[in-house]
């Protein structure tokens, strides 16, 4: 009894005497987990690979891509499987662009169109909610066992991935852990979880990178789509390969 | 004393002539209603048939893997025909001479666009040969004449021999909300396709035919097709011609990237065989010797086939059943009011024709035969007049707008004889038997009764 009591003094001595922090910010806690998330926007280009495996109604399908970004824009091209090759979408900030091989011009698409499964195609390039959305921070939970901050994000315009978003952002490293994906009547219609097993190195200065994201259907468990990133690297691209009347070439 | 009075009946109905001429007038004028409305319901039953199994692509019977017709759009691949099992399907239906002709059935959604704007569509894969046959069939000639032909261009089946682009008919919905009104020749055939400007002020994606299509591949990933629009097509329909496309199977199958089908519309020569040739394929493909791949046969008839057929048919049925019912007892009444009437005046004249030695079933005989005068003239009227009003009205060419359906429809009617004959028959009797109910009730009485008329 008495270790106890010593404890909690212990504790509370602890805690009386740590430097007091004032609660970050909705749009700190989004541009930091931002970054993590690929918005890197420090360092003008980078290039990372994707897989996207679904599981839907017994079936199991697995794309590849190769994601290449620069500032605002993105190019997500198919790498797998061979048939598939040569697709790609472009981001041009918030508009997409689908081409694939015979195509005479690319197609207009939006971010909400699903990619494969759950995810959207939003879902793929680097994610800009800090940009995108007005965050306000409801409150304090935690996710398996992480303290983090439960933000609600609505969108600010309509040309985005989703309308309204619950997201769980750790206490400690900022990091976008959970996600509940909401319909404009507040409907939960998915569900995403995070993992950050990359690093990434930029200025000398080490960041975790996202290294999976895991969508589930709210109401189908078995409908999932995991997307694994992979080999993230700093790099640089040329502007035209961003440009929409290049996608043909 | 003779048994048949057909002379001295006509002699009577002129004495009675106003009386008469009012009788016959309810039987002349229910009997035209009949007819007209018979043949509203006549010309409406074989539109909306010809066109569900015709035009509709749906076949008499459509044949589909296990629930595949509920299932399909949720779980395509699982509720699908492979290959393999295609061509056993194909094999029997081209081996059975009951056939007439079969098409694979394939649809699917997505998003078509004009560059800088997206709509959802709702494609229906034809083959173009098919189409040619159902678009010339007898049936579509007789009954849907109107709908034989496209709204504008080209049809499929011509646009597939000299277009190198994939071919897509939309409707004219479809075509306003993307700027897409003017098909594919009505364009120089050499200018190139453009990616749109959007923020433009200058409205291009009315520049060419060019349509974009975007979907979700069978085989995971994203789908897209170019294609170009070479008809303007309705489905008849308000609710489908905001997202109804049509374009070749084969093309729609490489857009979604898979071989399989949804199932099969089977058109017969006979359509009094359908019974039997659900019976009997069913147990064909269900055979030892085939894949044990349970399969659904379902008659163009049923409501979760064609849910638009079946639904109308049952409020028509329903309705004309009870306008018909009324029109047949009004006629009823009008005669058993008049025969009551007409007995009840000549009670005196019954009594003399039993004093001078008629017997009770000479006097009915007499009753009726004068009753089949004036109902057999009476009906011979109506039926005249019915085809008057019938013809009259087709040559008003009167255009209706029924719920639901896109554009006008013109009001043509088409008499049925087999129904005017057993509603001839029908009234017919029910004039007869009226005027024996009330002559039977009346020879009853004592011929003094009758003489002196105290039974009034």
């Amino acid at each position: 009894m008495i270790k106890k009591v010593k404890l909690l003094i212990g504790v509370g001595l602890f805690v009386a005497s740590s430097p007091v922090q004032a609660s970050p910010s909705a749009e700190q806690l989004l541009k930091d987990s931002d970054r993590s998330r690929g918005a890197l926007l420090e360092v003008g280009g980078m290039t990372w690979q994707a897989s996207v495996i679904t599981l839907e109604n017994d079936d199991k399908i697995e794309l590849g891509y190769l994601i290449k970004i620069r500032d605002d824009d993105a190019v997500a091209e198919v790498s797998s499987p061979p048939r598939q090759k040569g697709e790609r979408i472009l981001f041009n900030d918030r508009i997409l662009w689908f081409y694939k091989p015979g195509l005479r011009k690319p197609i207009s698409i939006s971010p909400r169109q699903r990619l494969s499964g759950q995810a959207a195609n939003g879902d793929i390039a680097s994610t800009r909610y800090a940009r995108d959305y007005e965050g306000v921070v409801k409150g304090e939970e935690l996710v398996e066992g992480s303290p983090t901050f439960v933000l609600e994000l609505k969108a600010k315009g309509k040309n985005v991935t989703y309308d309204q978003i619950r997201y769980w952002v750790s206490k400690q490293d900022h990091l976008g852990v959970k996600a509940e994906f909401l319909t404009l009547s507040g409907q939960i219609f998915k569900r995403a979880w995070f993992k950050y097993a990359n690093q990434l190195t930029v200025k000398g200065v080490q960041y975790p990178f996202v290294s999976e994201m895991k969508i589930q259907d709210a109401l189908n468990d078995k409908n999932l789509t995991t997307i694994r990133y992979f080999s993230p690297k700093i790099e640089n691209h040329p502007a035209g390969l961003f440009n929409v009347n290049n996608l043909v070439k | 004393m003779p048994n048949s009075f057909w002379g001295l009946a006509r002699k009577n109905l002129r004495r009675n002539l106003k009386r008469n001429l009012t009788t016959g007038s309810a039987i002349a004028f229910g009997f035209a209603g009949i007819i007209l409305l018979g043949a509203y319901s006549n010309r409406v039953d074989n539109y909306i048939r010809v066109y569900t199994i015709y035009a509709a692509h749906t076949g008499h019977v459509a044949l589909f893997a296990k629930n595949g017709l509920d299932k399909f759009g949720f779980e395509p691949k699982k509720h699908s025909f492979s290959k393999q099992r295609q061509l056993e399907i194909e094999g029997l239906l081209k081996n059975d001479s009951r056939v007439e002709m079969f098409e694979p059935r394939f649809s699917g959604v997505g998003l078509i666009s004009n560059g800088c704007k997206s709509i959802p569509f709702s494609a229906v894969g034809i083959d173009p040969q098919i189409e040619e046959k159902l678009m010339i069939h007898p049936e579509v000639k007789r009954w849907t004449p109107q709908i034989e032909s496209i709204k504008k261009g080209v049809k499929l089946v011509d646009a597939v021999k000299i277009s190198s682009v994939a071919v897509v008919s939309i409707t004219q919905k479809v075509a306003s909300a993307l700027g897409k009104e003017k098909v594919k020749t009505e364009f120089d055939t050499g200018a190139a396709v453009k990616v749109v400007d959007c923020e433009s002020s200058v409205a291009l994606p009315q520049s060419d035919a060019s349509v974009q299509f975007l979907g979700n591949s069978w085989q995971g990933g994203m789908a897209a097709l170019d294609a170009d629009v070479v008809s303007i097509f309705s489905t008849g329909f308000d609710e489908t011609d905001f997202s109804a496309i049509r374009m070749p199977l084969s093309v729609l199958q490489s857009f979604y990237d898979t071989e399989r089908v949804a199932g099969y519309s089977v058109w017969l020569k006979e359509a009094s065989q359908l019974k039997s040739f659900i019976q009997t394929f069913s147990a064909a493909l269900n055979g030892p010797s085939l894949a044990p791949e349970p399969i659904d046969l379902i008659p163009w008839y049923d409501e979760s086939l064609s849910p638009y057929y079946a639904g109308t048919i049952q409020f028509l049925n329903a309705m004309v059943g009870f306008v018909s019912s009324v029109l047949a007892l009004v006629v009823l009444f009008s005669v058993l009011n008049s025969t009551t009437l007409t007995v009840l005046e000549r009670t005196s004249e019954i009594g003399m024709y039993r004093s001078i030695g008629f017997r009770k079933r000479q006097i009915q005989t007499l009753f009726i035969q004068e009753s089949i005068w004036l109902s057999g003239f009476s009906l011979g009227i109506g039926l005249i007049s019915g085809f008057v009003f019938v013809e009259m009205i087709n040559r008003m060419k009167i255009v209706y707008h029924p719920p639901g359906a896109s554009g006008g429809l013109q009001l043509v009617l088409v008499a049925n004889v087999s129904a005017i004959f057993v509603w001839a028959v029908v009234l017919l009797l029910l004039t007869i038997w009226s005027t024996r109910f009330s002559v039977v009730n009346k020879l009853k009485w004592q011929i003094s009764d009758l003489l002196g008329g105290s039974g009034r």
